[in-house]
């Protein structure tokens, strides 16, 4: 009851959680408008409208003062506004070092080779058009009319000949001190530049959700681990009952041990087919029931003892594996010793299993 | 009995047992640098790279044992460590450097290359010493890691087992053929079916869902139901059983939740149908908050695993006492590699800081060098737990980092990112075939010598691909990548928006913080990985999160029905053919564009 409680409420605090973070970057913000103040460089994020349906601002309407009266008459108390405003801003060259260009800038005076065999895309046909380039032709022979709008421009079409175009400063580029001499240089007046972002922590309306979202996680955490450890705490049957197959791991550790010993005793005597199925035979049995019940030795010991105690018969296993794959590969002598190999770890982990 | 050699290197290179060899080397060296290439340049045009080890292993088999006539199983592990280490670093560069020639900067090969070399070093270094607590007490999956053991025992393992393994690299195969038929060779593929909803390699099953009479008006807009034709997936997923639907869950979370949600409240802009909803609801909303949930979780997982590392380290210094074979490599090598690696690295960021600030240029190889061991860590615990590395979160979160320390300088960014990358791919790889290796016995110390000894080599062919790749380009069309050429290079297109978004000052802080926290918690909740599961989930496609967590589904009605044992028996040979098949068709098909590129 408590594992269920405690996993309902993670999945809970999580799911709210998330939900709650992603308000956080919502494309609006809302606004009062009587406390607001000045509106002026907001835009509408969406329709708004009288109650009998009029409709009073449209979305991406500039928040003008006229507009702002207009919906305050009519009884509209808050609106959402984009955010942020505007994804750019128009600043000169001299006040732009530092920031993202958001639009292409085009340098009228330089221009740009564009090779042939270049693939044709959008933007590139619109930079063609811009330059007054009326026609191309594709790689093939055909023409390619520019004038026609919607152009139908086919996959993977490449020029056939290399066109001249006004150099182009790309959108994304970083406005650095080089760069910016290069656009002053052009006579370029102004550029578009990226905002930055406006993340308000008054903006984001479902910080309270994700306030409790993270307490019940936490609550949901708090259940699981004592859940856990009252599963581990039973204390009659010890690490058996604990385990899936029920079997003391204890008592299969030594019947491992024993099995191995025996076999090393005996490989002298076997070849590589005998050998290949008695290794084979540790491996699937008592050395597979060890490994698959060990997170019961990990929770009710702590992790040092578990890694103690698995580093070892890890160890030992890798020599086991390695005397499966000699014997596979007719190596007898490397075969046999590893069998011999594996004892020293597989003893250092019987040491090593906790009492109790 | 043989008594053990003194000293490690005299355990190395023992010749009782075929392990270590000359053919092995070789052919690894050879196979990895060629499928390095081919894998550069068809991720370069896809997005997406193939992992080689399985690859490696079943060529081994050919060459060592069918050619040569002498390999044995730990041999043909040795050969695919190799392979697989040269060939790996290719995700972590294409991940990165061409988006220094998307923003039009370049930097010297030589450097760049130092770079990536260096990072490769020290992520084979830093991740040796958690083999113990990854691998032997841990106990991680590692799918492919496992897979390729399946193939490298399939000849001791008996016809039957053999027989299975085939039919599940010949279904992997058959099955994934017709995903890239028709755009590689010209013969049709599923999308010319011409059944609705089916594409090359994918299946709309909401499509079919949205049209169905009564539940049709249920479904949501913005619901992505699209399953990838991916054999791997599902054989990854079946591998990985029970604990992988946790990985199922951040998905559903981020794909059938936050999505619709968002959608519906409109907090997305106007702008945004609702076929277009998922994917700014992954750039803006998912994404940032996986990647938040992912490091919180990693953080809090890696502080309850110190006492099993510290265990593990103390363990790995006592190695060697008493007469003992030693597992691994000393820790006073590393240590030296450690040392020499962030030498380089120094060196490699001082030449390309603006002014060659010394102090700037200490800062970023720290605490990149810090973060390789960190997010090496983690990555390999996505690679054990689920077979997924979230390799882009990662490049995002190093570029990030590296920007704000450089005063927003991409270049010795891009650089610490790409060694970083490179670092963590190689953490991913060595753990992979460590795991491989303690499947079939190999050793542990040989396999981290041979790494050490060969990981140089994939940076610099993988750099060279690109730099090749870029100057025939820049011949043809006049760009190096990116639209307009035949090599768009997705994933670095990915990282230049990210860049943009970071110098812009629009980074969603805010949302990693909050995944920080709530992943941090879950951590907490006992349920192994689950922050990291989950925040990993939530940027992963969906389309193949669907056949993984139909594979784990499977394998556990399977261990209900038939039994634990029958289901590792039999069902994890089928599955270790899944993922093999299409990784080996997967390479035909990257070969076939080589040569036709």
């Amino acid at each position: 009851m408590m594992a269920k409680l405690g996993n309902l409420l993670l999945v809970l605090g999580t799911v709210v959680g998330a939900l709650a973070a992603a308000d956080s970057v919502k494309a609006y913000r809302r606004v009062d408008l009587a406390a607001a103040g000045d509106l002026s460089g907001e835009y509408l994020f969406h329709d708004v409208s009288a109650e009998d349906g009029a409709l009073l601002g449209a979305a991406d309407a500039p928040l003008t003062a006229e507009l702002v009266a207009t919906l305050v008459a009519a009884g509209v108390e808050s609106v959402r506004v984009r955010r942020p405003a505007r994804p750019f801003e128009p600043v000169a060259p001299g006040a732009a070092e530092g920031r993202v260009l958001f639009a292409p800038v085009r340098l009228a005076g330089r221009t740009e080779r564009i090779g042939s065999g270049r693939i044709l895309t959008p933007h590139l046909v619109a930079r063609a058009r811009a330059a007054g380039i009326d026609s191309l032709v594709l790689r093939g022979g055909a023409p390619l009319d520019l004038t026609r709008k919607p152009l139908d421009l086919p996959a993977m079409a490449r020029l056939d000949e290399g066109i001249e175009l006004p150099l182009e400063v790309g959108a994304g580029t970083y406005l650095d001190e080089e760069r910016l001499a290069e656009l002053t240089a052009e006579g370029i007046g102004t550029v578009d530049v990226k905002v930055p972002s406006s993340w308000n922590f008054a903006d984001w309306t479902q910080r309270y959700s994700f306030l409790a979202a993270v307490l019940a996680t936490l609550a949901g955490v708090a259940l699981l681990r004592r859940a856990s450890r009252a599963d581990l705490a039973v204390p009659s049957g010890g690490d058996a009952a604990a385990t899936a197959q029920g079997e003391d791991p204890r008592a299969v550790l030594e019947r491992l041990v024993e099995e191995t010993e025996a076999l090393a005793g005996e490989v002298a005597s076997m070849d590589a087919t005998s050998l290949h199925a008695a290794v084979d035979a540790l491996l699937a049995g008592p050395l597979y029931t060890l490994i698959e019940g060990r997170d019961v030795l990990r929770s009710r010991h702590g992790v040092r003892a578990a890694v103690a105690f698995m580093a070892p018969l890890a160890g030992a296993e890798r020599q086991l594996n390695r005397a499966w794959s000699a014997a596979v590969d007719g190596a007898v002598e490397e075969s046999r010793d590893c069998v011999g190999r594996a004892l020293a770890p597989l003893r250092e982990a019987r040491a090593a299993y906790p009492p109790g | 009995m043989q008594t053990p050699p003194r000293s490690w290197t005299g355990a190395i290179f023992q010749r009782r047992y075929r392990e270590i060899t000359p053919e092995a080397v070789v052919f690894g060296v050879l196979i990895g640098v060629v499928m390095n290439a081919a894998i550069t340049y068809s991720g370069l045009k896809i997005g997406f790279t193939i992992g080689g080890s399985a690859i490696a292993a079943v060529l081994g088999w050919g060459v060592l044992r069918g050619l040569l006539r002498k390999g044995s199983i730990v041999e043909n592990n040795v050969a695919q460590t190799v392979a697989s280490s040269v060939n790996t670093s290719n995700s972590g560069v294409i991940f990165t450097v061409p988006v220094l020639f998307l923003l039009g900067v370049r930097i010297d090969f030589w450097w760049l290359a130092a770079a990536c070399t260096a990072g490769a070093i020290l992520g084979v270094a830093f991740i040796i010493p958690t083999r113990k607590q990854m691998i032997d007490c841990d106990r991680l999956r590692f799918p492919t890691g496992t897979a390729v053991a399946a193939v490298l025992r399939s000849p001791g393992e008996g016809v039957d087992k053999a027989l299975v393994l085939l039919a599940g690299i010949g279904l992997a195969m058959a099955v994934f053929f017709f995903t890239q038929s028709h755009a590689v060779l010209g013969i049709g593929g599923y999308g010319q079916l011409g059944i609705a909803g089916v594409s090359e390699d994918a299946i709309d099953v909401g499509s079919w869902i949205a049209r169905l009479p009564l539940v049709g008006g249920l479904w949501h807009p913005t619901f992505q139901f699209t399953w990838a034709i991916a054999p791997f997936a599902l054989g990854a997923g079946f591998i990985t059983g029970r604990p992988g639907l946790v990985v199922l869950a951040g998905g559903l979370l981020a794909a059938f939740v936050i999505t619709p949600v968002a959608f519906d409240s409109q907090w997305m802009p106007a702008d945004v149908a609702g076929g277009g909803a998922a994917g700014w609801a992954l750039l803006n909303m998912n994404r940032p908050l996986g990647i938040g949930l992912l490091m919180g979780g990693a953080l809090v997982g890696l502080l309850f695993a110190i006492p099993a590392i510290g265990a593990a380290l103390k363990s790995m210094r006592g190695a060697g006492e008493g007469g003992r074979e030693r597992d691994e490599l000393p820790l006073g090598v590393l240590v030296v590699a450690v040392v020499a690696a962030f030498c380089v690295l120094f060196g490699a960021a001082h030449a390309t800081v603006a002014g060659g600030s010394i102090a700037q240029a200490a800062t970023i190889a720290a605490v990149g060098t810090a973060w390789m061991w960190f997010a090496g860590i983690v990555i390999a615990q996505c690679a054990g737990m689920t077979d997924w590395s979230p390799i882009s979160g990662m490049a995002l979160l190093t570029v990030m980092v590296c920007l704000l320390l450089t005063d927003n300088q991409v270049v010795p960014a891009v650089l610490i990112g790409a060694a970083v990358c490179v670092a963590i791919t190689e953490c991913a790889d060595m753990m992979q075939d460590l795991k491989t290796g303690h499947m079939v016995g190999g050793s542990p110390l040989r396999q981290q010598f041979m790494e050490l000894c060969v990981v140089w080599i994939g940076p610099v062919v993988c750099l060279a691909t690109v730099y090749l790749l870029a100057e025939r380009n820049l011949g043809e069309y006049g760009v190096a990548f990116g639209p307009g050429t035949d090599s768009p290079a997705p994933q670095a297109a990915a990282l230049q928006g990210a860049i943009d978004t970071i110098r812009s000052d629009n980074a969603p802080t805010g949302l990693y913080a909050m995944g920080g926290l709530l992943g941090g918690l879950m951590s907490f909740s006992g349920i192994p990985g689950l922050g990291v599961l989950v925040g990993l989930s939530m940027y992963l496609p969906l389309r193949y999160l669907l056949p993984y967590g139909l594979g784990c589904v499977v394998q556990m009605i399977l261990s209900r029905v038939k039994g634990a044992s029958w289901t590792e028996k039999w069902g994890v040979p089928f599955a270790a053919g899944l993922l093999v098949g299409e990784g080996l068709l997967g390479i035909v098909f990257a070969a076939i564009q080589v040569m036709r590129g």
